[in-house]
């Protein structure tokens, strides 16, 4: 049998409160986005969370509501508490997880131009 | 020493005249032969002793090598009883007696042959037959190979419970076996490769047998839990001349089906107690729905208890938009119930555990320790040992035998005589709050459908919600491979709108059980659509030609995620784990280098096809060209390139 890779509710209850923590504050200004997408793609993130960081039914959230900071990133990406695996530094360095860092913060960040524009009239 | 004198006058003792005709004779090789001059005419070792004139003599009297009546035509008058109407089949020298039969003396109707290029797609394509005709179909199977190719397809109809009746064949009788394939496609329990994936099966040895086995196939494939059933009819009885006297002593028994076993009453009055009683009840649905009238029972009994229903897919059970379905609340359900009704569930042990797939395999309890587990079901009627499909052992607090639909109404009755008014009322609230729930969860899909809409590649909502756009009109029915996402966006209440699960998830099931299904609304006058992945329709893509050449109109839209992404997903988690080649999880697992082109492989075989489209502003139009296909009763394809989900 092929099993559903289900995301468990223990690890959305962590992150969103990663995400309302005083951590998740600042977006975009370390690693490089476009590295970063390649980076996110051959390291296979997008498997589960799809190209655009945007998640999918049973596999893994969507990351781009709000942008990330390193020290949270990393702490997730390393130790998941949830059904995804473990990305130890010995498969991605901290210098090619900031560039996918980058990458979603720049999804989000684009998303956020995008509202403001609408919401302004523009 | 005499030689032995020849066998019995068989099928192959096309000269077995030398007991007829008097006088020497002399008998031409081209004459004594049929396909193979390695095998002596049993007519050559009769022959008398050699005249020197024997050679200049035209035979008097040569034995007929046609006649009237085969043993496979009274196979087909037995056929024809049961109200089958279609046979799928890759021929097969092994059934050619009755393929011959079929068409020329049923005059390839009731049953219709339907040309399948691989005999995983016939059984699979009766298979999504019967998920919406309701009545089974055959498939036919050529001996060994034939059945070895179609073994994944039976085992996915067993797990599903869905009655597919499948024929193969053989050359039982050694001495008339021609040599080379004859012996290589023969078999001595040719069944015993699927005897733990059907319900029965039956090789008989004469024209009765045959009769008897036939109809009692059909009626334990009917039988709940439905299955599929083999019979094996020997290719000696096919091709057998079924004389006038024989004919007249055979008799074709009436089929008579089972009436559907209901639960026990007293356990069913103890579990609508329960129910009544209860503050959180939760009733689950798997492969409940039997019939359309499915889900109205289901529909009386979550009103009546205002309860949440989660319907998990594998069939479709309950209205996707009815205020009480909270299929997308599965697990805050499960975590808050103090009651829950489980109809025809496969996986009852998931309701209160929960498995994590990390190394160790560690698994934890969810939900409250005095949650009452009701189960109503016949799963565990039938069951074998070896094949694990029937899933972890799990506790229940009363577990009914019998089937889920015919039990229901008279749990509907226990349940609404415990009903008194202010428990109605107390009720009323209850559900008012499921309703609210559910609201909530319909806003979020909503909200997700904007966000992922212009993704490139096409993401599953925007895909889902463009082909909806063009089907909302028609009446439609969502075949094939299951598709869980469009089961929650698209707004699901007759019973055709989706055909659930595959059964054992054995990929390549999709792309013929969608042409099955298909076929069956055709027959309705309903169209049908099937989200089709790549991965699924690479199995045996010749289904697409038998859609073609049959006519049978419906729509593929390619899933094209260039993957078959969960095993992508399954290897990356391994890789992971051991902290070794991040980046190789592609390698046996994607589909690129080169991309495959489905629209020319579709067009290759007859159907309108366009694409790869990966824009999704491109989608709506290309997939409104293919539906005026569709509904002009052809089929059509559009190449999708889409989101990994």
């Amino acid at each position: 049998m092929r099993p559903k890779i289900r995301v468990f509710i223990p690890a959305m209850i962590f992150l969103a409160q990663i995400i309302n923590s005083p951590y998740a504050k600042s977006a975009g200004e370390e690693g490089d986005p476009r590295a970063g997408k390649a980076d996110w793609i051959g390291a296979g993130c997008y498997s589960c969370h799809g190209y655009a960081a945007q998640g999918a039914e049973d596999t893994g959230p969507q990351l781009t509501k709000h942008a990330w900071t390193f020290e949270v990133l990393s702490q997730i990406v390393r130790n998941p508490i949830s059904v995804m695996p473990p990305f130890t530094k010995k498969l991605l360095s901290d210098d090619e997880l900031r560039n996918i860092m980058a990458y979603v913060n720049s999804i989000h960040q684009h998303k956020k131009n995008k509202n403001e524009n609408i919401g302004s009239g523009k | 020493m005499a030689r032995v004198k020849s066998s019995r006058l068989s099928r192959r003792a096309f000269l077995g005249g030398s007991a007829l005709v008097g006088g020497a004779f002399s008998v031409s090789p081209s004459a004594a032969w049929s396909e193979d001059e390695s095998t002596p005419s049993p007519a050559k070792a009769a022959l008398p002793p050699a005249n020197p004139d024997a050679e200049h003599t035209i035979p008097a009297e040569l034995p007929p090598m046609t006649f009237k009546r085969s043993g496979a035509d009274f196979m087909v008058d037995v056929i024809k009883t049961l109200g089958v109407d279609y046979v799928a089949c890759n021929p097969g020298s092994s059934f050619r007696g009755l393929q011959e039969s079929i068409i020329n003396y049923g005059g390839n109707a009731q049953p219709e042959i339907l040309t399948c290029c691989h005999e995983e797609s016939s059984v699979a394509l009766a298979h999504g037959y019967y998920k919406i005709a309701g009545k089974p179909m055959m498939a036919m199977v050529h001996g060994t190979v034939g059945l070895q190719h179609a073994s994944m397809a039976i085992y996915n109809a067993y797990a599903d419970r869905v009655p597919v009746l499948v024929t193969t064949a053989v050359s039982a009788d050694a001495n008339t076996r021609r040599p080379g394939v004859e012996w290589q496609h023969s078999v001595q329990d040719g069944a015993a490769m699927v005897r733990d994936i059907t319900k029965w099966d039956d090789t008989p040895a004469s024209l009765q047998h045959f009769a008897e086995s036939q109809v009692r196939a059909m009626k334990i494939a009917l039988s709940v839990p439905m299955g599929p059933v083999l019979i094996t009819a020997d290719a000696d009885l096919q091709e057998m001349e079924l004389a006038p006297a024989h004919q007249a002593s055979l008799t074709i028994p009436k089929l008579s089906i089972d009436r559907h076993p209901e639960g026990d009453s007293g356990a069913v009055a103890e579990a609508a107690k329960l129910l009544v009683a209860a503050e959180s009840p939760v009733i689950i649905a798997d492969r409940y729905r039997r019939t359309p009238n499915g889900h109205t029972l289901l529909i009386q009994l979550a009103e009546a208890l205002q309860a949440p229903v989660i319907d998990s897919g594998n069939r479709f059970n309950f209205p996707s938009q009815h205020p009480l379905n909270l299929s997308d609340d599965r697990a805050q359900l499960l975590r808050e119930a103090d009651v829950i009704l489980a109809l025809e569930l496969a996986d009852v042990w998931s309701l209160s555990h929960v498995l994590r797939d990390v190394p160790g395999r560690p698994w934890h309890t969810v939900g409250k320790d005095t949650c009452k587990i009701l189960t109503i079901g016949t799963a565990g009627t039938v069951i074998k040992s070896n094949y694990q499909d029937f899933q972890r052992y799990a506790e229940a607090d009363i577990s009914i035998a019998g089937d889920a639909e015919t039990t229901l109404p008279n749990l509907i009755a226990e349940i609404k005589k415990r009903l008194d008014t202010g428990r109605v009322a107390t009720l009323q609230g209850r559900g008012a709050k499921c309703a609210e729930r559910a609201g909530r969860l319909r806003k979020q899909r909503e909200a997700r459908i904007q966000e992922v809409w212009d993704l490139s590649p096409v993401s599953s909502e925007r895909l889902i919600m463009e082909l909806y756009e063009q089907i909302k009109g028609d009446d439609w029915s969502l075949v094939g491979a299951p598709n869980p996402l469009a089961t929650r966006l698209l707004p699901m209440e007759k019973y055709y709108h989706h055909t659930g699960g595959s059964g054992a998830s054995g990929i390549g099931y999709g792309a013929p059980a969608a042409v099955g299904s298909a076929l069956a609304n055709r027959d309705a006058g309903r169209i049908s659509v099937t989200i089709q992945p790549d991965g699924d329709l690479m199995y045996a893509p010749g289904v697409l030609w038998t859609a073609a050449h049959h006519q049978i109109p419906i729509l593929f839209v390619m899933f094209n995620n260039r993957a078959y992404h969960q095993e992508l997903m399954h290897l990356q988690r391994i890789e992971n784990r051991l902290e070794r080649g991040l980046r190789n999880f592609g390698i046996g697992t994607t589909l690129t280098k080169p991309n495959i082109d489905f629209s020319k492989l579709a067009a290759s075989m007859g159907l309108y096809a366009e694409g790869p489209i990966a824009d999704p502003a491109a989608l709506g139009a290309a997939i409104r060209r293919a539906m005026e296909v569709v509904r002009r009763g052809e089929p059509a394809l559009v190449d999708v390139v889409t989101q990994p989900r």
